[in-house]
């Protein structure tokens, strides 16, 4: 477990609240009353009866027979990737669309870019009756037109966001600006442990369900602690998700893997942590992709998911305080993991979680290690990715290793 | 002397600010820009330096500090324009984000600003831990003075704290938004009453929005002025940065006891 301090800080270094006053009092509103609202009973029924039949949880801890043969050791997969709207997304989505009810207010934004956050914000709004818009880079959304499209059968507004680089940072400006604007009704829902205090401690207690799963399914397996948790860091959610009962026990690896991009010295990469530097983007002191004037590089990612300058604060600290091991995977890694798993256990994994089994492939095991990977999303989504990469189909079957 | 706590040592007049953002339209504009404000008889001027994400601001400053971005604009070019500029009499207040300052360095952006003259010093996302902490011994030393903004939604205990750490003037953001936004000051009067009230003795600016002569005279009425940010940036885009187009911007902005 893992908190910050009362002003949002990890280790009296990242985190924080570096807003605008016209912000200060949304999120001093905010801080006030969401520890108390999320561990009221009243709360945790509903929260837990969303959790349970809306988005189907607990998720399968699911032995994977045929990569444990592969691998040496022993590999479970968390399938994150079963739940309603196909990845983990929607767990923190529920919290705080519920957390908003409980609070009072009359509409929800978002942002999104690719648009999974968007699809779970929109289903957790349209199941809980609330308003909902959806900011989203104009580039996304051409990109992205099917995302769009479910978010508009769900019932919610998506409204391009033609600032900045039009992507995912730029719709995440617009949607903080749009709250500035009408802080009393509206609540927004920030789609990772990033953005200003409190929200990275919000989305963490809401995605810790993911490793609190994963340690009652051991106990009832007879099995004790896993000697590696492995999981994708973008904005960092599902990772610390499933590290999170865990981080207290230095027994437990833990490693966060980023998207290397086209190379992680290749100026198109999402590896923030392993080559970015301290700044501050979105209300938070964290590692950021930025030059040396301070100014927030464009990340590149195959991943959309994963297609982020910065990473949230708790990530910047168990990376200092090496508590996690930091690995970085190439597009053309994870594109091949992605394959990989396809045919090796029936899953067709999202790209961003492909990046997590492509980290498996660069680490040593021994036989009695037991190894679990958050499979965070499923791969519908990356369909029109994959269908560039044909030339990949079958090639686990002449490659003893990808 | 400090030249913007010169200014206000005269309160018998209302006082006009302009913000606009250095680099834009093109690099050399910076001064040029300053020099036509000083000539138009602007009270003193906001020199915003640009950065990548800027939250508080609305599409007009937004465009401009990505134009500026992509003229080529750093912190130590903006520093060295601002060293040739000294010898312009208008206080000069630096306005950015806190993400640039971070990456010169506090220590060394505080001293290229007592370098180059500079007033007093605005960063919308710079919180009062981190200003006490990093921000406020080297700022006094330097004799740059800090302000510190207000929205309709803080709250009488914030307010209490930005009065114990403004040295130079509240900065009343006329509404909920972001810069650039359309803002009834009808609306707000209670608001500015309050913000008055609350800060005797201390210099009051209302910005935020100001597009017309008659708001800013509405905000005059309960403040020691007001500053124009994206009217004016918005009239250098179509009209140039000549200083007879300054001038034919800035002379709506004159304040008129007998109005309202």
């Amino acid at each position: 477990m893992i908190r910050p301090d009362k002003n949002g800080y990890y280790g009296k270094k990242f985190g924080g609240a570096f807003v605008p006053e016209m912000l200060y009092e949304n999120i001093r509103a905010l801080n006030e009353v969401y520890e108390e609202i999320i561990s009221s009973d009243a709360f945790r029924r509903e929260y837990e009866f969303y959790l349970k039949h809306f988005a189907g949880r607990p998720t399968p801890l699911y032995h994977a027979r045929n990569l444990s043969d592969r691998y040496g050791c022993t590999v479970f997969l968390k399938r994150e990737d079963l739940c309603h709207t196909g990845a983990h997304k929607i767990n923190n989505a529920l919290g705080q669309v519920l957390l908003a009810k409980f609070m009072g207010k009359k509409k929800i934004i978002a942002e999104t870019g690719a648009g999974q956050h968007g699809v779970a914000t929109a289903s957790a709004c349209a199941v809980l009756k609330m308003p909902c818009e959806i900011f989203m880079g104009q580039k996304d959304m051409e990109r992205q037109q099917l995302n769009v499209l479910r978010m508009q059968m769900l019932g919610a507004k998506v409204v391009p966001s033609c600032s900045g680089s039009m992507t995912l940072k730029d719709a995440t400006n617009d949607a903080i600006r749009t709250w500035i604007s009408d802080p009393e009704n509206t609540h927004y829902v920030i789609g990772s442990v990033v953005g200003p205090h409190p929200y990275p401690d919000l989305v963490t207690q809401f995605q810790s369900v993911i490793s609190k799963e994963i340690k009652l399914q051991l106990a009832e397996m007879g099995i004790d602690d896993p000697t590696h948790i492995v999981a994708c860091v973008g904005g960092g959610s599902n990772a610390i998700g499933a590290f999170y009962e865990y981080i207290g026990k230095p027994s437990v690896a833990l490693v966060a893997v980023e998207a290397a991009g086209k190379g992680i010295r290749s100026g198109q990469t999402a590896a923030s942590l392993s080559v970015g530097k301290p700044g501050i983007l979105h209300g938070s002191l964290s590692y950021l992709l930025q030059d040396d004037d301070g100014q927030v590089i464009e990340p590149h990612s195959v991943s959309a998911g994963l297609d982020y300058p910065g990473v949230g604060p708790v990530h910047s600290f168990l990376f200092e305080e090496k508590r996690c091991m930091v690995l970085s995977i190439e597009d053309e890694e994870a594109l091949r993991a992605a394959f990989m798993l396809c045919r090796t256990e029936g899953i067709i994994p999202a790209l961003e979680s492909a990046h997590a089994l492509a980290a498996i492939n660069k680490m040593d095991f021994r036989k009695g290690d037991l190894v679990i990977v958050n499979l965070s999303g499923r791969g519908d989504k990356d369909m029109h990715a994959y269908q560039n990469y044909k030339h990949l189909l079958g090639y686990e079957q002449t490659e003893s290793i990808i | 002397m400090n030249k913007l706590k010169a200014l206000f040592k005269d309160k018998t007049k209302k006082r006009l600010s302009v913000y606009f953002t250095a680099g834009y339209p093109s690099l050399s504009d910076t001064v040029r820009i300053l020099e036509g404000l000083q000539e138009s008889g602007v009270d003193f001027a906001e020199i915003g330096f640009p950065y990548s994400d800027p939250l508080a601001d609305g599409p007009v400053i937004q465009e401009c500090h990505k134009a500026s971005l992509r003229n080529g604009m750093t912190l130590e070019l903006l520093f060295s324009q601002l060293r040739d500029a000294r010898h312009l009499a208008i206080p000069k207040v630096l306005m950015g984000y806190l993400n640039p300052v971070l990456q010169m360095g506090i220590e060394k952006f505080i001293d290229r600003c007592r370098e180059c003259e500079i007033d007093a010093l605005i960063i919308p996302d710079l919180p009062f831990d981190f200003y006490e902490r990093y921000f406020s011994a080297p700022m006094n030393e330097a004799g740059l003075l800090s302000v510190f903004l207000t929205s309709p939604s803080t709250k009488p205990e914030r307010m209490e704290i930005i009065r114990q750490h403004t040295t130079g003037f509240v900065y009343i953001t006329s509404d909920h938004g972001i810069t650039g936004s359309s803002v009834n000051f009808e609306k707000q009067k209670k608001y500015f009453q309050k913000v008055r009230e609350f800060f005797p003795g201390i210099p009051k600016f209302v910005g935020f929005g100001i597009q017309t002569g008659e708001q800013y005279n509405l905000a005059c009425r309960y403040a020691e002025g007001a500053i124009v940010g994206s009217a004016f940036l918005k009239h250098i885009m179509e009209f140039g940065t000549h200083s007879t187009s300054i001038k034919k911007f800035i002379n709506q902005f004159r304040y008129d006891p007998g109005s309202n």
